[in-house]
């Protein structure tokens, strides 16, 4: 029971990771064609990807069990929100990139 | 016809209304209330005023982000600046709400937990685009190694702060939500601690050369940001009766540039003569709306979720966990210094607005 737990628990991690990455992709392919759905897309895809990675990282029964994993979060929500602060170019930025 | 060219404005100011004011409401009152309280820790006196976050959280705070949603949603034309934060965030926090009301065993903890991991990040945010308004408005060029600093200064206190909440395995308890902790390795503690002294040392050694190039004192008020965001996030956050006031901190710096924005639009929009009067009630007005706003959003909302069957334990963290991630959303693309639209307002003072319009010529 607690393996197919820990099983699951990692699936979701992983899962996490895959939309977080595949929303990494489509936000740098947003920026390099100035698309602003791609973009925001994209970005929308990593803060997801990051929340359900998040859930399953705080599900853990002892959180200083794997402080790698801690840091890993914790460095992966400050370039979560880093990367959120570029979520939606002004009119002045969409001028310039027609 | 003839013509009369409205002549150049006076050089900038350097404060909104006045360097005390500014110096109040930027930082000078949370220092101060900080030695206030450090005192009275000191002294094993009990917090005098345990109720006052609670009541500035109505005045201060939930205004706050009224007036963030207000300045986004106002008309159809500034949510068609911004379609996505407007529209596509909202539907994806409303999903994250659903899931925590659902879950309230492990989808809310993620959620509250992720705004507490954010918040702070925010705050520093906040502080570091508040220096370079306040560099702008002096006509200080910051450059590379100064934004370097600042940015570091900034950012190391974040860490801090974050590393300090999140070291203790302890749960915290926010509402009827268990936070765990992230269980992070105590010796970031001790690397966090060195990279705030390093930055430190750095932002104080960029300002004493940029001094010393423009042979005159730069403004202090450069500096008030990061002595603020040091005394929240370092000096007294061991301080729980202080602690609980940051928010309110943080709310009257954003205020007080919200305010001196919302006035130079409204003269702008209706071209209305900016007499003590006009302004004196375009500031009430937009006071009430903003405090009504605060309220309905962070007072009636979770409120309506208990009637509807959630929990109030549940609905009242989870809902103010997501209009606070919609916050740093909004405030992340309405206040980008380099938009013209943004950038300029935020320039004019308090007597610029009060100012009549100089004519040149006969």
């Amino acid at each position: 029971m607690i393996f197919f737990a820990a099983i699951s628990l990692t699936a979701q991690a992983a899962g996490g990771a895959v939309i977080l990455g595949t929303g990494t992709l489509l936000f740098i392919l947003g920026l390099a064609r100035h698309h602003l759905i791609a973009r925001a897309g994209g970005l929308l895809m990593v803060l997801t990807g990051f929340f359900v990675a998040l859930v399953s990282v705080l599900d853990r029964a002892d959180p200083q069990e794997s402080p790698i994993v801690s840091l890993g979060v914790f460095a992966g929500a400050v370039a979560v929100f880093r990367l959120m602060t570029r979520f939606e170019p002004g009119p002045e930025e969409r001028a310039r990139n027609p | 016809m003839r013509y009369n060219p409205v002549v150049a404005p006076p050089p900038r100011k350097i404060y909104f209304i006045s360097a005390g004011v500014d110096f109040t409401l930027i930082g000078g009152l949370s220092i101060a209330a900080c030695a206030v309280f450090w005192g009275l820790n000191q002294a094993g006196t009990a917090d005098p005023l345990p109720s006052l976050a609670f009541w500035l959280g109505w005045v201060c705070n939930w205004p706050h982000f009224s007036a963030s949603t207000y300045r986004l949603y106002r008309t159809r034309d500034t949510i068609a600046q911004y379609p996505a934060t407007a529209l596509a965030v909202p539907l994806l926090l409303l999903f994250a709400v659903a899931g925590a009301f659902r879950s309230p065993d492990s989808v809310a903890p993620a959620l509250v937990k992720l705004y507490f991991l954010w918040s702070p990040f925010h705050f520093s945010g906040q502080s570091f685009g508040i220096t370079q308004l306040y560099a702008r408005r002096a006509g200080v060029p910051l450059g590379p190694l100064f934004r370097y600093a600042f940015a570091g200064f900034f950012y190391a206190t974040y860490a801090n702060v974050v590393v300090a909440q999140d070291l203790d395995p302890s749960v915290i308890r926010f509402g009827g939500v268990f936070l765990p902790s992230l269980g992070l390795p105590a010796w970031l503690a001790i690397a966090t601690n060195i990279a705030v002294a390093l930055y430190g040392l750095l932002v104080l050694g960029a300002y004493a050369a940029a001094s010393s190039a423009s042979r005159k004192l730069l403004p202090p008020i450069l500096l008030l940001p990061a002595l603020a965001q040091f005394t929240w996030f370092v000096l007294g956050s061991r301080i729980p009766a202080f602690n609980v006031l940051v928010p309110f901190f943080h709310a009257l710096q954003y205020l007080l540039i919200a305010w001196a924005m919302q006035l130079k639009e409204r003269i702008d929009l209706t071209g209305a003569t900016p007499s003590g009067a006009f302004l004196g009630s375009e500031s009430l007005k937009w006071g009430l709306l903003n405090i009504l706003g605060g309220a309905l959003l962070f007072g009636a909302l979770p409120r309506l979720a208990a009637l509807a069957g959630v929990p109030f334990a549940l609905s009242q963290p989870v809902l103010f966990a997501v209009l606070q991630i919609h916050h740093f959303f909004v405030d992340g693309v309405i206040w980008k210094l380099r938009n013209p639209r943004v950038g300029a307002p935020l320039l004019v003072s308090l007597e610029d607005l009060r100012g009549p319009v100089r004519v040149a010529g006969g």
